[in-house]
Order: C-alpha cells, then sequence, then structure tokens
C-alpha cells in the first residue's frame, strides 16, 4: 500500500461526500469518526468502526427519514477484487450493526439505519466488465434483519456526476427543478415531489423530475410550462424507447405540455432511431388538444474520468 | 420478449410467486445492490421499487424461465428404413426439415427462431430454436400471454441414425415438437417413425438392470452424491393403497441406498430383488451429482413417463457450493444441454447393451 494511501482515502472520501451532498443528501455530523464497537468486540479486539460519513434523506416510498453510512474506498483497479469486495461489505454490514445502538449516531439521527452506500473509486483504470464480474462473484450471507448495500463502481459515479452536471445546466433556465417519486399503489404513497434523490432512484434505469419553465406566447408575454424530464440510462433501441413511453403513460404524466428524455449515450449511434421514436410518438396527440405534449430527446454527458468532470461537482464542500 | 412496463402490482407478483429469493437477489447484484435481508417479503418490497430498464424486466422474465423451468430433454431417434440405401441421412434430415421451416411452420404459426448447422469437431449438428405463443387468460399481465421457446439439437447417431435432443420448458412443446418431425418427414420414404427410449421394451428385471448400471456408470465429470427419491410401479396396474406405496418406496429406496454404499449392486440387494419377484420397477429416480473438480451440484430426474413409459431427462435443480453451504443457482442453459446429451447417450448406451445381450443371451438358449 502507497505511504500516502490514508491521504488518497481521506481525499476521496470527502470527494465522495460532495457529490452526495449535491444530490441532495444531507451529511449528519463530520466525516470520519468512529463509533463503538459493541457487538463484535471479541472479533474486532475491541477496536472501534470508522465512520468515513453519515447521512440522511426522507425516503417518499417509506415515508420516513432514512440513515445511510457511506463508506468510501479509492484504490487501484486491480486490487478491487471479489475477496476486498467482500471484505469491505463485511466491514460496513458490522459497522451497520453496531450504529444500531450508538449513542453519537443516536445525537446525529433518529432515522431507521439500513441501507449503506459503499463509493468503491478504482484510481488508475476501470474496466466495468472485469468490475460487474469481481462484484457477482461476491457471496454475502443474509441478515437477520433488514439491510442493503449499494455498490458504486467508477461507471456509477461517473454517471451521476452527469446527472448533476445536466440537473445544473437545467437549473439555469428553469423556473423550479423537483425529482418525481410516482405514487406507488402496492405502498399506497401518493406522487411526491422532492429535492434530492434516494438509492432506489439512484439505482433505477429511469429518473423523473419536473421542471417549470418560462416561455414566451403568441402575445409576446410568458407562460410558465411544466415539462417532465426523463433520465434514461437504458440503451436505446427501438423497443427501449417504446418502452420507456410506456412507462411514461402508465405513470399518467400525459399532462406534461413537454417530455424530455435524457439518454446516456453517444448521439451517432443511434440517432436514426431517436429520429424514427420521436417521429413516430409526436404523431400520437396526447394533452391537452390545443395544445398537444410534444416529446424531445436529448443526451447527458458521459465523463470517461474525474479529470473530465466539471469543477464544482466533485471539489463541491471539499474542506 | 416483454415490450410493455409492468404495473408495480404486477411486478411485485412475479417477484413473489415466480422467483426465488436468491434469482431475486442475484438480479438486484448485477445492479450493485446487495439486499441482504433474509426475509423474502422485506428483499421484494426493496427489489419491486426500482425502476428496472427493458433489459432488466426482460432479464426477469427469463430468470422466470430459469427458475420456474429449469431444462428438460426428451430425445427423437430416427433411422432409415432401407439402410442400404445410398441416401445422407443427416442431409436428406436437413432437407426434410429446411422444406417445412420454409413453408408450413408459417401457416401452423411456429417460427424457427434459428436454425443452423454447425461443426463441433468433426461431428456435425443441426442446432435450432422454436418458438410459439402461448396463452394463459387470466394471469397478471406479465403472465397472460408468453412466447413459449424450445431448442433441438440433432447429431448423427449411426450411419443411418440421427438423435434430436429436444430442449423443452413447458409439456406443451413435446406435442409440438414430435408434430413439427412428423410433418417434416410425412413426405419421406426414407425414414422410418421417429422413435424414443421407453421402458415398455423392457422386462421387469432388465428395467432394474437399466438403472443399476446407471448408478453404477463411470461419468466423466460427475458423481452421484445420493438417489434422493424414487417412484415405483407395478407392471400390472398401479398401487391402490398410498400408503403402501409411500412405505414401499422408502423400502425401497434404502434398499438402493444401502446397495450403492456397499457397492454390491441392485440386483443382489434382497429389497430390490424381492420388490421385483413381486413385478415393481422404477419408473424414476431422482439423483444428486456432485462434480468431480467444480464446486457445483445437480439435481436431476431420470424419468420414464406417461403410458408409454418415455424417457425424458431433467434437470431438477442446480446449486453452487460456497464455504461449505449449498445454494440454489440457475445453471446456464448451455452448460445444462450438455448434461442432458450426456445423459441421454448415456442411457441410450446401457439400453442398447441390455437388448445386444438379451439377442446374444437368446441366441446362447438357441444354440444349447
Amino acid at each position: 500500500m502507497p505511504e500516502n494511501q490514508n491521504a488518497i482515502g481521506e481525499h476521496w472520501t470527502k470527494e465522495s461526500v460532495s457529490i452526495l451532498k449535491q444530490l441532495g443528501w444531507e451529511q449528519k455530523g463530520s466525516c470520519n469518526f468512529d463509533i463503538e464497537c459493541t457487538i463484535h468486540i471479541k472479533e474486532r479486539k475491541g477496536q472501534n468502526h470508522g465512520v468515513d460519513s453519515f447521512f440522511e434523506y426522507y425516503d417518499p416510498y417509506y415515508q420516513c427519514n432514512q440513515g445511510i453510512l457511506v463508506e468510501s474506498k479509492n484504490w487501484q483497479f486491480k486490487s478491487i477484487t471479489t475477496a476486498n469486495i467482500k471484505k469491505w461489505i463485511k466491514q460496513i454490514t458490522d459497522c451497520l450493526e453496531c450504529l444500531q445502538v450508538s449513542p453519537i449516531i443516536q445525537d446525529l439521527s433518529k432515522a431507521p439505519i439500513q441501507n449503506a452506500l459503499l463509493m468503491c473509486w478504482a484510481n488508475d483504470e476501470y474496466i466495468h466488465d472485469e468490475f460487474m464480474e469481481n462484484l457477482n462473484k461476491v457471496g454475502v450471507a443474509s441478515k437477520k434483519y433488514p439491510c442493503n448495500i449499494f455498490v458504486a463502481s467508477n461507471y456509477q459515479i461517473l454517471r451521476w456526476c452527469s446527472l448533476i452536471n445536466t440537473i445544473n445546466n437545467i437549473k439555469k433556465d428553469a423556473k423550479s427543478f423537483n425529482f418525481i417519486y410516482p405514487n406507488v399503489p402496492t405502498l399506497g404513497t401518493s406522487l411526491i415531489l422532492a429535492d434530492h434523490l434516494t438509492l432506489t432512484h439512484l439505482y433505477s434505469k429511469y429518473i423523473f423530475a419536473e421542471v417549470k419553465q418560462e416561455v414566451e406566447n403568441y402575445s409576446g408575454g410568458t407562460d410558465i410550462i411544466n415539462k417532465l424530464v426523463v433520465f434514461c440510462y437504458e440503451p436505446a433501441s427501438s423497443a427501449s424507447l417504446d418502452f420507456l413511453y410506456d412507462l411514461i403513460k402508465r405513470l399518467n404524466f400525459q399532462s406534461y405540455q413537454v417530455y424530455e428524455v435524457y439518454l446516456y449515450e453517444n448521439e451517432t449511434n443511434i440517432r436514426q432511431i431517436v429520429a424514427d421514436f420521436k417521429s413516430r410518438i409526436n404523431k400520437q396527440i396526447k394533452g391537452d388538444l390545443k395544445k398537444p405534449s410534444t416529446i424531445d430527446v436529448k443526451y447527458l454527458d458521459i465523463f470517461d474520468g474525474l479529470k473530465n468532470v466539471p469543477d464544482g461537482i466533485i471539489r463541491f464542500g471539499e474542506v | 420478449m416483454i415490450t410493455n412496463y409492468p404495473e408495480k402490482a404486477s411486478l411485485k407478483e412475479v417477484l413473489t410467486t415466480s422467483l426465488s429469493l436468491t434469482a431475486i437477489k442475484s438480479i438486484c447484484k448485477n445492479n450493485g445492490v446487495f439486499l441482504l435481508s433474509a426475509d423474502k417479503d422485506t428483499v421484494i418490497r426493496d427489489a419491486h421499487l426500482f425502476y428496472w430498464g427493458f433489459t432488466d424486466i426482460n432479464r426477469i422474465s427469463t430468470y422466470m424461465d430459469d427458475e420456474k423451468n429449469y431444462k428438460k430433454s426428451f430425445r427423437l431417434k430416427l433411422s432409415l428404413d432401407s439402410p442400404d440405401t445410398d441416401v445422407n441421412t443427416f442431409t436428406e434430415f436437413y432437407t426434410k426439415l429446411s422444406t417445412y421451416r420454409n413453408s408450413m411452420a408459417a401457416l401452423e404459426d411456429i417460427k424457427f427462431e434459428s436454425f443452423n448447422m454447425v461443426s463441433d469437431g468433426d461431428e456435425q449438428i443441426l442446432i435450432g430454436e422454436i418458438s410459439y405463443t402461448k396463452r394463459k387468460p387470466g394471469r397478471v399481465e406479465l403472465l397472460a400471454e408468453t412466447t413459449q421457446r424450445f431448442s433441438f439439437q440433432a447429431h448423427k447417431s449411426t450411419d443411418t441414425g440421427i438423435n434430436i435432443d429436444f430442449i423443452f420448458n413447458d409439456r406443451g412443446d413435446i406435442a409440438i415438437a414430435k408434430k413439427i418431425v412428423n410433418t417434416a418427414l410425412a413426405t419421406s420414404e426414407d425414414f422410418g417413425k421417429p422413435t424414443q427410449i421407453s421402458l415398455k421394451g423392457l422386462t421387469i428385471r432388465e428395467r432394474v438392470e437399466l438403472f443399476d448400471r446407471f448408478f453404477g456408470y463411470s461419468f466423466q465429470d460427475w458423481r452421484i452424491d445420493s438417489i434422493q427419491n424414487i417412484k415405483i410401479s407395478d407392471s400390472e396396474e398401479a398401487l391402490d393403497d398410498g400408503e403402501d406405496q409411500e412405505a414401499l418406496e422408502e423400502s425401497i429406496l434404502n434398499g438402493i441406498k444401502s446397495a450403492l454404499l456397499s457397492g454390491s449392486g441392485l440386483r443382489s440387494n434382497p429389497i430390490v430383488v424381492q420388490a421385483v419377484d413381486r413385478g415393481y420397477f422404477f419408473p424414476k429416480a431422482t439423483i444428486m451429482f456432485e462434480h468431480k473438480r467444480e464446486a457445483t451440484k445437480i439435481l436431476v430426474d431420470i424419468t420414464f413417463n406417461t403410458d408409454d413409459l418415455l424417457l425424458e431427462v431433467v434437470i431438477v435443480a442446480t446449486y453452487e457450493i460456497e464455504d461449505g453451504r449449498t445454494y440454489k443457482h440457475p445453471m446456464p442453459v448451455d452448460e445444462q444441454k450438455v448434461i442432458l446429451r450426456e445423459f441421454h447417450d448415456i442411457i441410450q448406451e446401457i439400453y442398447n447393451q441390455i437388448q445386444e445381450e438379451r439377442t446374444t443371451e437368446s441366441l446362447d438358449d438357441s444354440r444349447v
């Protein structure tokens, strides 16, 4: 392990925090603090659990606040092996157990804590297929309590940076911007607008948002229109775009005057597919008969490394 | 292919009724999410809240196939009516099936998703996948209309014979598969009627002999871990008393296990001998195999089904061994196909041996 590993680790913890804050999460406490180990005392020989960072957000589906433990790892790609990922997950699940009864955490948050996020950054190279192969081989025994571990690799992290960057650009011309949590009949929850993204939506292939925007009208004045924005992380094909449009209809989003779909793809490869899709959908009259809704397709930026991520995203909030 | 987005309720029902906890966790893991609760309701609640993509939903649909329908296979044997003819058996079969595919198939609403001649070393194999639509009215949307798919592999068994292995998911596939072959060969003057290996052609002792030799076979990759279950039947009629049948099955199963442990073979085991003397035989055995080199186990049914006691080889479940624990884990279809073909070949080899020995014995008898 290089001598400056601790410094690199601490730096990455701060960068992770800045990304998550921009996704609307609220950090509780500082970075890098310890909590007492009360359950694995023998195994850990009295050693405390280190907490890189701890967050809280309101979960519209669970209708309560949720606490999230975040562990940040910044390693060389070849060292992000199945065995190491498994070791980190064990570290996290052990820590989650002790967090439940930690007085330090109880002072910071009263929210239930059942989710943790592993921000796993490869600092030299990154091969997505190889990472997924290693991850899929990680076997973790089931727990007797609700416990979910979300693993974010370079792929996921750069995707979030891209999302933040696009949202920042949309916000420049918008009156308001909110993420949409559609109603879920199986839970009995209503549609909710919020300014943050939960892990459930961050790990979904479609993220919905509502944008209010001022546009000029025919009489020279201005109108406020409601736009539905869908960030789509599904590879585009004729069938998958139709599938997405079917989802928009199922969620009763037809009343929006404009649908803007953002694809996470290289435009040139799918230009014809997208043109056909837009033409097909725009021929169908929907919404207000006098002002039928229209669909437009745009593209998210694709960053191939942190160096290309615009300033102000990952360096935001650095100490 | 699933082309409409499923409602949350529909997705939740499918996760609840059609997928195991392991499968749901595996799908989530593939998206970077480890749902670690041991409680299935908790895992389903969390899993159904994600907005899954087009690929994910179709993968879930495939998992339903993998989970609910581990691959099953049956074999049709074709041979030339006149072995002396100059006809190239394999080419003739390929031509007949191609003609069916290009003409009759569309009329019968049957689609050949693929149809290729491939080479595996020196061996030529005709492989194909067939689809047809099966409707199940009244089911939840994700299940209401399913496209059924089954595949086949045809290869030469002898100069004048062909084996066609059908890998099916649903019993309805068997009828469709037989109909395709019969229709394709209806105009052929060279091929006889397709046949299948059946216990009907063997005496009670020979039927037990077939299983005995299978249990004692030296498999290349597998060893028998345990015989988990057997089904017994009698040669005249089905047993009336369910309780008696259960007791007898249990007793014979114990007999088989002790015979395997002692390495003495079934035929000399007193319990089995007694059952055979009373006219009983077993048309089905459920066997757990363990791979000789890999951390894998498979549970397989060797079963002779229907009134005609026709051979089917069924993969009941597949497992991975991790940290000494056995986890149910669907094996990729291609690997299942290899195993099914191997077991069909072995049973066919044993079946032929028994028949050949019978011919030799009767010849010897006639000389005496």
